[in-house]
């Protein structure tokens, strides 16, 4: 039997970076200002994060001026979007105590 | 990772879900009030059948549209399928925008019924859209 913790996103499963996630989730883009009062962190300690969900190719940044200021915009990717569905599933799957079995050989080769 | 463990993350995923959505909600002011502007525009272009009437309509339309686009602009959160959502939204009305202004002025000028109905119609593109974010604001799903 194969337990559903391996299907755990290893970028997602920081606690800062499910919660940047999940918020990203639930809309089609937020603020960094924004984003960082939801998830209640420093803006460097943010950044940090956003960094790797950016080199994972998660989340999109992009800027955009609004008067004098420039504001930073985060998107959830298509690809992020993806990771964090099947991250929450195998959460779901633990939470139930779910576990597969592991695919025979037959199965492996079709 | 232990059951409890994921339970804790489930139920943070969901909280965060719960105080993001409603951020969109002000999408649905957006669209109503875009709405309600092309219903007057539409009403007194076609009522008064003239160039001051035209001129007096846009005088007050223009700018509120404006507004409308810097108050949209300046939102720090877009609801969930924010694009797809305006397009459509813009899309239509600019449709039915076309239609009524080039239809009545040829066949319809002056005709309350052509111009009322097509006014109303020309209010619902996006004041549906502004529904349809509003909805999803108060979903938790």
């Amino acid at each position: 039997m194969t337990h559903p913790r391996v299907r755990l996103d290893e970028v997602i499963h920081s606690p800062v970076r499910f919660s940047v996630v999940a918020a990203l989730a639930s809309a089609a883009t937020i603020e960094f200002r924004v984003l960082r009062d939801l998830v209640e962190v420093s803006d460097s300690v943010l950044s940090k994060q956003i960094a790797t969900l950016e080199e994972a190719e998660y989340v999109a940044v992009s800027k955009f001026r609004v008067g004098r200021r420039t504001r930073t915009s985060l998107t959830l990717t298509s690809q992020g979007r993806k990771a964090f569905d099947q991250h929450v599933r195998a959460l779901r799957d633990i939470a139930d105590g779910v576990t597969f079995p592991l695919p025979t050989d037959d199965q492996e080769n079709g | 990772m232990r059951r409890e463990d994921a339970w804790d993350a489930l139920e943070q995923a969901q909280d965060m879900n719960e105080k993001v959505r409603p951020m969109g909600g002000w999408y649905a002011f957006y669209g109503i009030a875009f709405g309600m502007t092309s219903l007057g525009l539409v009403l007194t272009l076609g009522i008064t059948n003239s160039a001051a009437g035209a001129l007096v309509a846009s005088m007050v339309a223009v700018p509120i549209i404006c507004l409308l686009s810097v108050y949209a602009a300046r939102q720090p959160v877009k609801p969930l399928g924010y694009g797809p959502l305006h397009v459509w939204g813009i899309a239509v009305w600019g449709v039915i925008y076309g239609v009524a202004l080039f239809v009545g002025m040829y066949l319809f000028p002056g005709d309350l019924l052509w111009w009322a109905p097509m006014a109303v119609l020309s209010a619902l593109p996006t004041t549906i859209t502004g529904l349809i974010a509003l909805r999803r604001s108060r979903s938790t799903k």
